[in-house]
Protein backbone atom coordinates (compact mmCIF):
# COMPACT_ATOMS: atom_id res chain seq x y z
CA UNK A 1 0.00 0.00 0.00
CA UNK A 2 2.96 2.34 0.97
CA UNK A 3 5.30 0.60 -1.50
CA UNK A 4 6.37 3.57 -3.37
CA UNK A 5 7.72 5.48 0.03
CA UNK A 6 9.38 2.48 0.52
CA UNK A 7 11.28 2.17 -2.71
CA UNK A 8 11.92 6.03 -2.30
CA UNK A 9 14.01 4.95 0.80
CA UNK A 10 15.50 1.90 -0.63
CA UNK A 11 16.25 3.78 -3.66
CA UNK A 12 18.56 6.31 -1.25
CA UNK A 13 20.36 3.24 0.36
CA UNK A 14 20.69 2.07 -3.59
CA UNK A 15 22.71 5.32 -4.28
CA UNK A 16 24.58 5.16 -1.38
CA UNK A 17 25.76 1.79 -2.54
CA UNK A 18 26.61 3.14 -5.97
CA UNK A 19 28.52 6.09 -4.80
CA UNK A 20 30.65 3.55 -2.85
CA UNK A 21 30.91 1.44 -5.72
CA UNK A 22 31.57 3.58 -8.63
CA UNK A 23 31.79 0.96 -10.88
CA UNK A 24 28.64 -0.40 -10.76
CA UNK A 25 27.20 -0.40 -14.19
CA UNK A 26 23.93 -2.22 -13.29
CA UNK A 27 21.66 -3.63 -10.67
CA UNK A 28 20.66 -7.01 -11.75
CA UNK A 29 18.91 -8.31 -7.89
CA UNK A 30 17.94 -6.40 -5.00
CA UNK A 31 17.95 -8.68 -2.29
CA UNK A 32 15.29 -7.77 0.43
CA UNK A 33 13.88 -9.24 3.51
CA UNK A 34 10.66 -8.14 5.29
CA UNK A 35 8.62 -9.31 8.18
CA UNK A 36 6.17 -12.29 7.39
CA UNK A 37 3.48 -10.08 7.95
CA UNK A 38 4.10 -7.39 6.60
CA UNK A 39 1.31 -6.55 4.25
CA UNK A 40 4.02 -5.37 0.93
CA UNK A 41 3.42 -7.05 -1.86
CA UNK A 42 6.48 -8.00 -4.15
CA UNK A 43 4.31 -7.39 -7.23
CA UNK A 44 3.42 -3.77 -6.00
CA UNK A 45 7.17 -2.97 -4.86
CA UNK A 46 8.83 -3.86 -8.21
CA UNK A 47 5.81 -1.84 -9.89
CA UNK A 48 6.70 1.42 -7.80
CA UNK A 49 10.18 0.30 -8.59
CA UNK A 50 9.61 0.39 -11.95
CA UNK A 51 8.13 3.57 -12.08
CA UNK A 52 10.54 5.74 -9.85
CA UNK A 53 13.70 4.54 -11.84
CA UNK A 54 12.64 4.48 -15.35
CA UNK A 55 14.96 7.24 -16.49
CA UNK A 56 17.97 5.43 -14.97
CA UNK A 57 19.69 3.03 -16.96
CA UNK A 58 21.59 1.62 -14.45
CA UNK A 59 18.59 0.13 -12.97
CA UNK A 60 16.72 -1.30 -15.92
CA UNK A 61 17.85 -5.18 -15.33
CA UNK A 62 16.81 -5.00 -11.20
CA UNK A 63 14.21 -6.95 -9.64
CA UNK A 64 13.72 -6.89 -6.49
CA UNK A 65 13.45 -10.27 -4.66
CA UNK A 66 11.73 -10.89 -1.23
CA UNK A 67 11.85 -13.01 1.57
CA UNK A 68 9.69 -13.21 4.37
CA UNK A 69 11.18 -14.28 7.87
CA UNK A 70 12.57 -13.17 10.82
CA UNK A 71 11.16 -11.70 14.21
CA UNK A 72 7.04 -11.30 13.69
CA UNK A 73 6.57 -8.46 15.81
CA UNK A 74 10.22 -6.97 14.50
CA UNK A 75 8.62 -4.61 11.67
CA UNK A 76 12.21 -5.55 9.46
CA UNK A 77 12.53 -4.78 5.95
CA UNK A 78 16.27 -4.75 5.07
CA UNK A 79 17.91 -4.16 2.06
CA UNK A 80 20.35 -7.49 2.61
CA UNK A 81 22.19 -7.93 -0.24
CA UNK A 82 22.79 -6.80 -4.17
CA UNK A 83 23.48 -8.65 -7.33
CA UNK A 84 25.56 -6.22 -9.50
CA UNK A 85 27.14 -6.06 -13.14
CA UNK A 86 30.54 -4.29 -12.52
CA UNK A 87 33.38 -3.05 -14.59
CA UNK A 88 36.34 -4.54 -13.75
CA UNK A 89 38.56 -2.80 -15.94
CA UNK A 90 36.97 0.37 -14.51
CA UNK A 91 38.30 2.01 -11.31
CA UNK A 92 37.48 3.09 -8.01
CA UNK A 93 35.99 -0.15 -6.44
CA UNK A 94 36.43 1.40 -2.87
CA UNK A 95 35.79 -1.92 -1.65
CA UNK A 96 39.03 -3.70 -3.04
CA UNK A 97 41.25 -1.34 -3.01
CA UNK A 98 40.57 -0.80 0.84
CA UNK A 99 41.32 -4.36 0.89
CA UNK A 100 44.64 -4.11 -0.76
CA UNK B 1 35.34 -6.54 -18.76
CA UNK B 2 32.09 -7.03 -16.97
CA UNK B 3 31.61 -9.31 -14.07
CA UNK B 4 28.71 -10.11 -11.79
CA UNK B 5 29.17 -9.52 -7.81
CA UNK B 6 26.77 -9.54 -4.82
CA UNK B 7 27.81 -7.09 -2.74
CA UNK B 8 26.13 -7.58 0.93
CA UNK B 9 24.83 -4.27 2.06
CA UNK B 10 22.27 -5.15 5.57
CA UNK B 11 21.01 -1.62 5.80
CA UNK B 12 17.55 -1.08 7.43
CA UNK B 13 15.23 0.55 5.28
CA UNK B 14 13.10 1.99 7.46
CA UNK B 15 16.26 3.11 9.13
CA UNK B 16 15.46 6.69 8.51
CA UNK B 17 12.15 6.55 10.11
CA UNK B 18 13.41 4.54 13.02
CA UNK B 19 16.05 7.37 13.69
CA UNK B 20 13.87 10.39 13.63
CA UNK B 21 11.08 7.50 15.86
CA UNK B 22 13.97 7.15 18.57
CA UNK B 23 14.59 10.81 18.65
CA UNK B 24 10.73 11.39 19.24
CA UNK B 25 11.41 9.39 22.18
CA UNK B 26 14.06 11.12 23.23
CA UNK B 27 12.08 13.77 23.38
CA UNK B 28 8.98 12.68 25.17
CA UNK B 29 11.18 10.91 27.81
CA UNK B 30 13.11 13.78 28.79
CA UNK B 31 9.17 15.56 29.40
CA UNK B 32 8.03 12.83 30.57
CA UNK B 33 5.29 12.48 28.70
CA UNK B 34 3.37 8.76 27.60
CA UNK B 35 2.90 8.80 23.99
CA UNK B 36 0.14 6.24 22.60
CA UNK B 37 -0.12 5.64 19.25
CA UNK B 38 -3.71 4.80 18.53
CA UNK B 39 -4.70 2.89 15.01
CA UNK B 40 -8.01 1.24 13.73
CA UNK B 41 -9.53 1.16 10.93
CA UNK B 42 -11.66 3.89 9.28
CA UNK B 43 -14.88 3.98 11.64
CA UNK B 44 -13.93 2.13 14.56
CA UNK B 45 -14.42 4.96 16.95
CA UNK B 46 -10.47 6.25 17.57
CA UNK B 47 -11.57 9.82 17.33
CA UNK B 48 -14.79 8.69 19.76
CA UNK B 49 -12.80 7.03 22.16
CA UNK B 50 -10.18 9.95 22.17
CA UNK B 51 -13.27 12.34 23.00
CA UNK B 52 -14.34 10.65 25.96
CA UNK B 53 -10.45 9.59 27.34
CA UNK B 54 -9.72 13.19 27.14
CA UNK B 55 -13.00 14.45 29.12
CA UNK B 56 -12.64 11.68 31.40
CA UNK B 57 -8.34 12.03 32.12
CA UNK B 58 -9.31 16.10 32.48
CA UNK B 59 -11.25 15.16 35.32
CA UNK B 60 -8.55 13.17 37.03
CA UNK B 61 -6.13 16.49 36.13
CA UNK B 62 -4.42 15.02 33.71
CA UNK B 63 -2.97 17.03 30.56
CA UNK B 64 -3.60 15.84 27.64
CA UNK B 65 -2.54 16.80 23.91
CA UNK B 66 -3.56 14.99 20.37
CA UNK B 67 -1.53 14.79 17.03
CA UNK B 68 -4.04 13.72 14.69
CA UNK B 69 -3.51 12.16 11.60
CA UNK B 70 -5.92 11.81 8.43
CA UNK B 71 -5.09 11.81 4.80
CA UNK B 72 -6.72 14.86 4.13
CA UNK B 73 -9.26 17.91 6.33
CA UNK B 74 -9.42 18.27 9.76
CA UNK B 75 -13.02 17.45 11.04
CA UNK B 76 -11.95 14.97 13.69
CA UNK B 77 -8.74 17.84 14.93
CA UNK B 78 -11.77 20.05 15.57
CA UNK B 79 -13.89 17.51 17.31
CA UNK B 80 -10.94 17.14 20.03
CA UNK B 81 -10.05 20.67 20.12
CA UNK B 82 -13.45 21.77 21.27
CA UNK B 83 -12.38 20.22 24.65
CA UNK B 84 -10.00 22.63 25.37
CA UNK B 85 -6.66 20.35 25.09
CA UNK B 86 -3.37 21.25 22.34
CA UNK B 87 -4.48 19.82 19.02
CA UNK B 88 -2.36 19.52 15.78
CA UNK B 89 -3.97 18.41 12.92
CA UNK B 90 -1.38 16.62 10.42
CA UNK B 91 -2.68 16.19 7.15
CA UNK B 92 -0.60 13.18 5.46
CA UNK B 93 -1.05 14.47 1.98
CA UNK B 94 -2.12 10.68 0.62
CA UNK B 95 0.15 8.95 2.55
CA UNK B 96 -1.89 5.55 4.10
CA UNK B 97 0.07 5.92 7.16
CA UNK B 98 1.83 8.23 9.35
CA UNK B 99 5.86 8.38 9.81
CA UNK B 100 8.13 9.61 12.05
CA UNK B 101 8.96 12.83 10.38
CA UNK B 102 5.33 13.84 11.03
CA UNK B 103 4.53 12.77 14.30
CA UNK B 104 8.19 15.10 15.09
CA UNK B 105 7.04 18.35 12.94
CA UNK B 106 3.20 17.49 14.98
CA UNK B 107 5.44 17.76 18.36
CA UNK B 108 7.04 20.94 16.93
CA UNK B 109 3.89 22.57 16.43
CA UNK B 110 2.44 21.58 20.26
CA UNK B 111 5.33 23.44 21.98
CA UNK B 112 6.71 23.13 25.33
CA UNK B 113 3.22 22.82 27.12
CA UNK B 114 3.42 20.52 30.18
CA UNK B 115 1.66 17.72 29.26
CA UNK B 116 0.91 14.02 30.77
CA UNK B 117 0.02 11.96 28.06
CA UNK B 118 -0.41 12.77 24.08
CA UNK B 119 -2.25 10.54 21.97
CA UNK B 120 -1.22 10.12 18.27
CA UNK B 121 -4.66 9.07 16.22
CA UNK B 122 -3.00 7.99 13.00
CA UNK B 123 -4.33 7.41 9.98
CA UNK B 124 -7.57 4.49 9.45
CA UNK B 125 -5.92 1.26 8.43
CA UNK B 126 -4.83 -1.87 9.66
CA UNK B 127 -2.36 -2.83 7.12
CA UNK B 128 0.37 0.32 6.44
CA UNK B 129 0.15 2.09 10.56
CA UNK B 130 1.74 -1.29 11.51
CA UNK B 131 4.97 -0.67 9.41
CA UNK B 132 6.08 2.94 11.37
CA UNK B 133 7.43 3.53 14.42
CA UNK B 134 6.50 6.95 15.80
CA UNK B 135 8.54 7.04 18.92
CA UNK B 136 5.34 5.97 20.79
CA UNK B 137 5.37 4.12 24.54
CA UNK B 138 2.40 2.11 23.26
CA UNK B 139 0.72 0.79 20.49
CA UNK B 140 -3.34 0.17 20.64
CA UNK B 141 -5.44 -1.18 18.17
CA UNK B 142 -8.90 -0.08 17.93
CA UNK B 143 -11.22 -2.66 16.89
CA UNK B 144 -14.55 -2.41 16.50
CA UNK B 145 -17.74 -4.78 16.80
CA UNK B 146 -19.29 -4.10 13.59
CA UNK B 147 -15.93 -4.85 11.71
CA UNK B 148 -16.28 -8.51 12.16
CA UNK B 149 -14.30 -10.97 14.76
CA UNK B 150 -11.85 -12.01 11.64
CA UNK B 151 -9.66 -8.65 11.58
CA UNK B 152 -7.09 -10.28 14.19
CA UNK B 153 -6.38 -13.05 11.59
CA UNK B 154 -6.34 -10.77 8.35
CA UNK B 155 -4.37 -8.31 9.90
CA UNK B 156 -1.82 -9.75 11.93
CA UNK B 157 0.74 -7.34 11.99
CA UNK B 158 -1.51 -4.66 13.36
CA UNK B 159 -2.18 -6.84 16.47
CA UNK B 160 1.18 -8.25 17.12
CA UNK B 161 2.97 -5.00 17.54
CA UNK B 162 0.01 -3.32 19.66
CA UNK B 163 0.23 -3.85 23.37
CA UNK B 164 -3.50 -3.51 23.98
CA UNK B 165 -6.75 -3.97 22.06
CA UNK B 166 -9.61 -2.31 22.30
CA UNK B 167 -12.60 -3.71 21.39
CA UNK B 168 -15.06 -0.73 20.63
CA UNK B 169 -18.68 -0.26 20.08
CA UNK B 170 -19.69 -3.24 22.60
CA UNK B 171 -23.15 -1.47 23.36
CA UNK B 172 -23.60 -2.87 19.32
CA UNK B 173 -22.74 -7.05 20.73
CA UNK B 174 -26.56 -7.84 21.16
CA UNK B 175 -27.61 -6.11 17.73
CA UNK B 176 -25.10 -8.42 15.56
CA UNK B 177 -23.85 -11.79 15.20
CA UNK B 178 -20.90 -10.71 16.98
CA UNK B 179 -18.92 -13.81 18.93
CA UNK B 180 -16.62 -12.48 21.02
CA UNK B 181 -14.96 -15.76 22.54
CA UNK B 182 -14.60 -16.07 18.64
CA UNK B 183 -12.96 -12.74 18.37
CA UNK B 184 -10.60 -13.75 21.64
CA UNK B 185 -9.66 -16.76 19.99
CA UNK B 186 -8.05 -15.26 16.78
CA UNK B 187 -7.13 -12.34 18.64
CA UNK B 188 -4.52 -14.48 20.78
CA UNK B 189 -4.05 -16.82 17.93
CA UNK B 190 -2.73 -13.52 15.82
CA UNK B 191 -0.77 -11.92 18.80
CA UNK B 192 -0.78 -13.79 22.64
CA UNK B 193 0.96 -11.16 24.33
CA UNK B 194 -1.75 -8.57 23.76
CA UNK B 195 -4.51 -7.46 26.50
CA UNK B 196 -8.05 -6.68 25.12
CA UNK B 197 -10.75 -4.37 26.76
CA UNK B 198 -14.48 -4.11 25.47
CA UNK B 199 -15.63 -0.71 25.55
CA UNK B 200 -17.88 1.22 24.49
CA UNK B 201 -16.77 4.94 23.65
CA UNK B 202 -20.73 5.70 23.18
CA UNK B 203 -21.87 4.33 26.64
CA UNK B 204 -18.61 4.48 28.42
CA UNK B 205 -18.84 0.97 29.30
CA UNK B 206 -14.93 -0.57 29.76
CA UNK B 207 -13.58 2.87 30.18
CA UNK B 208 -12.21 1.98 33.35
CA UNK B 209 -9.70 -0.70 32.42
CA UNK B 210 -8.71 1.56 29.49
CA UNK B 211 -7.93 4.84 32.21
CA UNK B 212 -6.15 1.87 34.50
CA UNK B 213 -3.97 0.77 31.25
CA UNK B 214 -3.11 4.63 30.61
CA UNK B 215 -2.19 5.11 34.31
CA UNK B 216 0.14 1.80 34.27
CA UNK B 217 1.61 3.23 31.26
CA UNK B 218 2.51 6.94 33.16
CA UNK B 219 3.60 4.99 36.28
CA UNK B 220 5.61 3.09 33.96
CA UNK B 221 7.16 6.09 32.76
CA UNK B 222 8.13 8.03 35.38
CA UNK B 223 9.78 4.65 36.40
CA UNK B 224 11.05 2.97 33.88
CA UNK B 225 10.98 -0.58 33.30
CA UNK B 226 13.77 -2.62 34.33
CA UNK B 227 14.29 -6.07 32.94
CA UNK B 228 16.80 -8.23 34.30
CA UNK B 229 17.93 -11.04 31.77
CA UNK B 230 20.76 -14.13 32.33
CA UNK B 231 21.85 -15.97 29.87
CA UNK B 232 24.37 -19.06 29.45
CA UNK B 233 23.95 -22.73 28.95
CA UNK B 234 23.60 -24.95 32.16
CA UNK B 235 24.95 -27.92 30.56
CA UNK B 236 28.40 -26.05 30.71
CA UNK B 237 29.17 -25.56 34.22
CA UNK B 238 29.85 -21.91 35.01
CA UNK B 239 28.19 -20.61 32.01
CA UNK B 240 24.74 -21.34 33.51
CA UNK B 241 25.61 -18.38 35.91
CA UNK B 242 24.07 -15.84 34.46
CA UNK B 243 20.65 -18.11 34.15
CA UNK B 244 20.80 -19.09 38.16
CA UNK B 245 21.21 -15.37 39.15
CA UNK B 246 17.74 -15.32 37.46
CA UNK B 247 16.76 -18.57 39.00
CA UNK B 248 16.94 -16.85 42.32
CA UNK B 249 15.27 -12.98 41.60
CA UNK B 250 12.28 -15.09 40.74
CA UNK B 251 12.06 -16.40 44.09
CA UNK B 252 11.79 -12.94 45.51
CA UNK B 253 9.34 -10.60 45.41
CA UNK B 254 10.15 -7.81 43.05
CA UNK B 255 8.80 -4.15 42.06
CA UNK B 256 6.00 -4.88 39.30
CA UNK B 257 7.85 -2.64 37.20
CA UNK B 258 11.03 -5.41 36.68
CA UNK B 259 10.82 -8.24 34.59
CA UNK B 260 13.43 -10.82 35.05
CA UNK B 261 13.95 -13.43 31.79
CA UNK B 262 16.05 -16.94 31.77
CA UNK B 263 17.57 -16.15 28.09
CA UNK B 264 19.31 -19.64 28.23
CA UNK B 265 21.71 -19.57 25.73
CA UNK B 266 19.76 -17.79 22.91
CA UNK B 267 18.98 -14.42 24.09
CA UNK B 268 18.33 -13.15 20.34
CA UNK B 269 15.48 -15.09 20.53
CA UNK B 270 13.81 -12.79 23.36
CA UNK B 271 14.73 -9.41 21.26
CA UNK B 272 11.45 -8.83 20.60
CA UNK B 273 9.90 -9.88 23.85
CA UNK B 274 12.42 -7.40 25.24
CA UNK B 275 11.64 -4.63 22.52
CA UNK B 276 7.68 -5.29 23.32
CA UNK B 277 8.09 -4.30 27.25
CA UNK B 278 9.67 -0.85 26.01
CA UNK B 279 12.37 -1.15 28.71
CA UNK B 280 14.09 1.42 30.38
CA UNK B 281 17.14 -0.38 31.37
CA UNK B 282 18.36 -3.33 30.92
CA UNK B 283 20.44 -5.66 32.81
CA UNK B 284 22.33 -8.45 31.19
CA UNK B 285 23.94 -10.74 33.07
CA UNK B 286 26.46 -13.75 31.65
CA UNK B 287 29.69 -15.71 32.09
CA UNK B 288 32.31 -13.76 30.82
CA UNK B 289 35.91 -13.99 31.07
CA UNK B 290 37.26 -10.28 32.09
CA UNK B 291 40.37 -11.37 33.11
CA UNK B 292 38.74 -11.26 37.33
CA UNK B 293 39.12 -13.97 40.02
CA UNK B 294 36.60 -16.54 39.83
CA UNK B 295 33.58 -15.35 41.05
CA UNK B 296 33.94 -12.13 40.52
CA UNK B 297 30.98 -10.36 39.89
CA UNK B 298 31.34 -6.59 38.12
CA UNK B 299 29.46 -4.62 35.41
CA UNK B 300 31.22 -4.18 32.21
CA UNK B 301 31.46 -1.84 29.03
CA UNK B 302 30.09 -3.21 26.27
CA UNK B 303 32.65 -1.66 24.42
CA UNK B 304 35.67 -3.13 26.54
CA UNK B 305 34.17 -6.75 26.09
CA UNK B 306 34.83 -6.53 21.82
CA UNK B 307 38.54 -5.31 23.16
CA UNK B 308 39.52 -7.14 26.02
CA UNK B 309 37.37 -9.85 26.97
CA UNK B 310 36.04 -12.75 25.08
CA UNK B 311 31.96 -13.83 25.73
CA UNK B 312 32.07 -17.44 26.33
CA UNK B 313 28.75 -17.84 23.57
CA UNK B 314 29.64 -18.03 20.14
CA UNK B 315 27.40 -14.77 19.27
CA UNK B 316 28.46 -11.13 19.74
CA UNK B 317 27.36 -9.68 23.20
CA UNK B 318 27.82 -6.20 21.94
CA UNK B 319 25.78 -6.59 18.64
CA UNK B 320 23.00 -7.59 20.74
CA UNK B 321 23.21 -4.59 23.64
CA UNK B 322 23.52 -2.02 20.57
CA UNK B 323 20.34 -4.10 18.68
CA UNK B 324 18.44 -3.12 22.04
CA UNK B 325 19.44 0.07 22.49
CA UNK B 326 18.55 0.73 19.07
CA UNK B 327 15.19 -1.00 19.27
CA UNK B 328 14.16 0.85 22.83
CA UNK B 329 16.96 3.46 23.78
CA UNK B 330 17.44 1.66 26.86
CA UNK B 331 20.45 1.94 29.08
CA UNK B 332 21.93 -1.30 28.84
CA UNK B 333 24.00 -2.92 31.22
CA UNK B 334 26.11 -5.86 31.29
CA UNK B 335 26.82 -7.60 34.56
CA UNK B 336 29.55 -10.14 34.24
CA UNK B 337 30.28 -12.87 36.47
CA UNK B 338 33.88 -14.78 35.88
CA UNK B 339 33.68 -18.16 35.96
CA UNK B 340 36.49 -20.78 36.88
CA UNK B 341 35.30 -23.42 34.66
CA UNK B 342 33.40 -23.91 31.09
CA UNK B 343 32.70 -27.73 31.04
CA UNK B 344 30.62 -30.11 30.26
CA UNK B 345 27.96 -30.19 33.51
CA UNK B 346 25.05 -29.31 35.47
CA UNK B 347 27.08 -27.94 38.72
CA UNK B 348 28.39 -24.29 38.74
CA UNK B 349 31.76 -24.66 40.80
CA UNK B 350 31.97 -22.87 43.99
CA UNK B 351 33.66 -19.53 43.02
CA UNK B 352 30.25 -19.19 40.55
CA UNK B 353 28.10 -19.62 43.16
CA UNK B 354 30.16 -16.92 45.17
CA UNK B 355 29.49 -14.64 41.87
CA UNK B 356 26.02 -15.41 41.48
CA UNK B 357 24.95 -14.12 44.61
CA UNK B 358 26.97 -10.99 44.53
CA UNK B 359 25.10 -10.24 41.16
CA UNK B 360 21.76 -10.79 43.12
CA UNK B 361 22.66 -8.31 45.29
CA UNK B 362 24.47 -5.93 42.82
CA UNK B 363 20.81 -6.11 41.01
CA UNK B 364 18.85 -5.87 44.04
CA UNK B 365 20.64 -2.49 44.65
CA UNK B 366 19.71 -0.93 41.45
CA UNK B 367 16.10 -2.26 41.38
CA UNK B 368 16.02 -0.14 44.54
CA UNK B 369 17.11 2.78 43.62
CA UNK B 370 14.67 4.84 42.04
Amino acid sequence: MHEMSLVSCLMAILEDTRKKKKNITSFLAINITINPYSCINEESLNFAFSVMCRDNPVYSRARILVSRSGDPVSREFLLDSVEVEINEEGQNDTGRRKHL
Amino acid sequence: MKKVRTIQVGASIFEENDSVARANMQVLKERGVFCVNVMGSPGSGKTALLERSVKALLDKGIRTAVIEGDINGSLDGERLAVLGIPVVQVNTGGACHMDANMVRKGMEMLGPDKIDILFIENVGNLVCPAEFRLGEDVSVIVSSVPEGEEKPLKYPLMFRISSLCILNKSDLLEFTGFKIERFREYLFESASGIDLILLSARTGEGMNGWMDFLARGMDKKKSPRIVVAGMGDRMKGDDGAGCEVVEMLKKERLDGNVSVIDAGNAIENYLGVISKMKPGRVIIIDAVDFGGRPGDARFLDAASLVENTSSTHTFSLPLIIEHIRRETGAECLILGIQPERISFSHEISLPARQGVSKAVGMIREIISKP
